[in-house]
């Protein structure tokens, strides 16, 4: 059968926006293919493996395991929205310190959990770190670094 | 390979992990919603979707249309009335296990604390969680538990029915609207804990019990095993019956342990054989008796 195309109007980044889509289009498809916001990551595409994370109104949700139709109205956040070359999000910041990168694919999910996080909960605990970012798998191993990151961040650590 | 030629690679560009082709309806009421679904009886309702997508990847789920519960306002609170919890269908597990009364009840911490990924909940919805009558649905066990009862709508009739007859049965009953269960109490325990992987959070055994202090002995009690009859959750009545009456302490709680492994019967598959899964919920029921033990304020 052919899909039905249909227009949704959201927030992307803090901009308003407006996209054709197809009905079997999942908002990491539309965000990947037609908005060409590359460090939205594909891996398990089926909530497993986190690297798809972005903000939906403020809070994380895998952008694989959401239709493209049901963001109208609301807001996404993908990391090119936090931060860019010149001036970059202070958890972006804690991250190069404490040299929490190695491959660098998850870190745009990591940095949105954290962010996610943070935003809630300015100073959390070992423990409240590391269950906001289980979501993420990381093949580096980086979990320790990442969570060094978030206490810098946070100011907790410096 | 130069960067062109990798770019054209076939294996590359294949869409493995795309949906297949199919309409995506947006209702804005529940009646609308209802009437795509029995206008085209292959369309599937889509709340959440945090298991509906994989599956239509997976071609597991086949469909030509999905009609989208999202946008249908009205269903998705937690509320207390006449002594009873209600929660709309389409309210986010995030949003059930943020909420006051339902953090009364030790099992739902529990599971909001260590079990369920936050992504996850923040988009999967406590409807669409207990229309899977799954064992890989923590809330099915839990909810079990607590004896809950479902407002269910399909093609225009609405019926309640107990959680425990919606698990036992495999026919399409349609939409959840609501479910309701006992508010928690002062004499009330429920607790909840599984075994699983931590990447998957999907257990190869879980348990729920709940109970009612009466004077200073356990009454009503209920225990649920994710797997009690193959991969079918169910409630254990014969190592309910080892465990009425008594205040859990470790006699009562090894007798109720031996009737677990002669009742539950839970299958075998790539995560576990059925034989890990009965010791599982027998250490489950070891570790949760214990804690509801101590909270009825029983020492050793």
């Amino acid at each position: 059968m052919k899909d039905d195309k249909f227009t949704v109007s959201f927030t992307l980044n803090g901009k308003p926006c407006s996209v054709d889509l197809k009905g079997n289009e999942r908002l990491i498809d539309v965000l990947r293919d037609s908005l060409d916001l590359k460090s939205v990551k594909e891996g398990c595409g089926a909530g497993d493996c986190g690297l798809c994370m972005v903000l939906v109104d403020d809070k994380p949700v895998h952008s694989c395991l959401m239709m493209a139709g049901q963001i109208r109205g609301k807001a996404v956040t993908t990391v090119e929205g936090i931060g860019d070359n010149r001036t970059l999000h202070p958890i972006q910041k804690a991250f190069l310190e404490t040299g929490a990168v190695q491959c660098g694919y998850c870190n745009p999910a990591v940095i949105l959990a954290a962010k996610s996080l943070l935003d809630s909960n300015p100073r959390p605990s070992r423990a409240e770190i590391r269950r906001a970012l289980s979501p993420v798998l990381c093949r580096c191993g980086s979990y320790v670094r990442f969570e060094e990151s978030v206490l810098v961040a946070s100011g907790e650590k410096s | 390979m130069s960067e062109t030629k990798l770019l054209q690679c076939p294996v590359l560009q294949t869409n493995s992990q795309r949906l297949p082709s199919l309409r995506f309806l947006m209702p804005r009421s529940l009646d609308e919603a209802l009437a795509m679904l029995q206008e085209d009886t292959n369309a599937k309702p889509v709340a959440g979707g945090t298991f509906l997508i994989p599956s239509l990847i997976s071609h597991q789920t086949r469909t030509t249309t999905l009609v989208d519960l999202t946008g249908v306002e009205g269903y998705r609170y937690v509320k207390s009335e006449n002594g009873f919890l209600k929660v709309g269908g389409f309210t986010t597990i995030a949003t059930l296990v943020e909420s006051d009364p339902l953090n009364a009840f030790d099992a739902f911490r529990t599971f909001k604390n260590g079990f369920v990924s936050p992504p996850i909940m923040n988009i999967a919805t406590v409807g669409g969680s207990l229309a899977l009558r799954s064992y890989t649905e923590d809330l099915v066990t839990i909810f079990l538990s607590l004896n809950a009862q479902l407002v269910m709508i399909n093609k225009g009739v609405e019926r309640v029915v107990s959680l425990s007859d919606h698990v036992d049965h495999s026919e399409d009953s349609g939409i959840i609207k609501e479910i309701e269960f006992i508010e928690p109490k002062k004499n009330l325990v429920c607790f909840f804990s599984k075994l699983n992987m931590s990447v998957s959070r999907i257990p190869f055994a879980s348990l729920a019990l709940k109970a009612e202090l009466d004077g200073n002995i356990f009454s009503e009690v209920n225990i649920v095993a994710n797997c009690a009859r193959g991969s079918t959750p169910g409630r254990l009545s014969k190592t309910e019956a080892a465990l009425t009456n008594t205040r859990f302490e470790a006699d009562s709680v090894s007798e109720a342990i031996n009737e677990l492994e002669q009742e539950a019967e839970p299958h075998s598959d790539f995560m576990a054989p059925g034989w890990y899964r009965k010791k599982g919920l027998g250490a489950l029921l070891r570790k949760i008796s214990l804690q509801a033990r101590q909270k009825g304020g029983f020492t050793e």
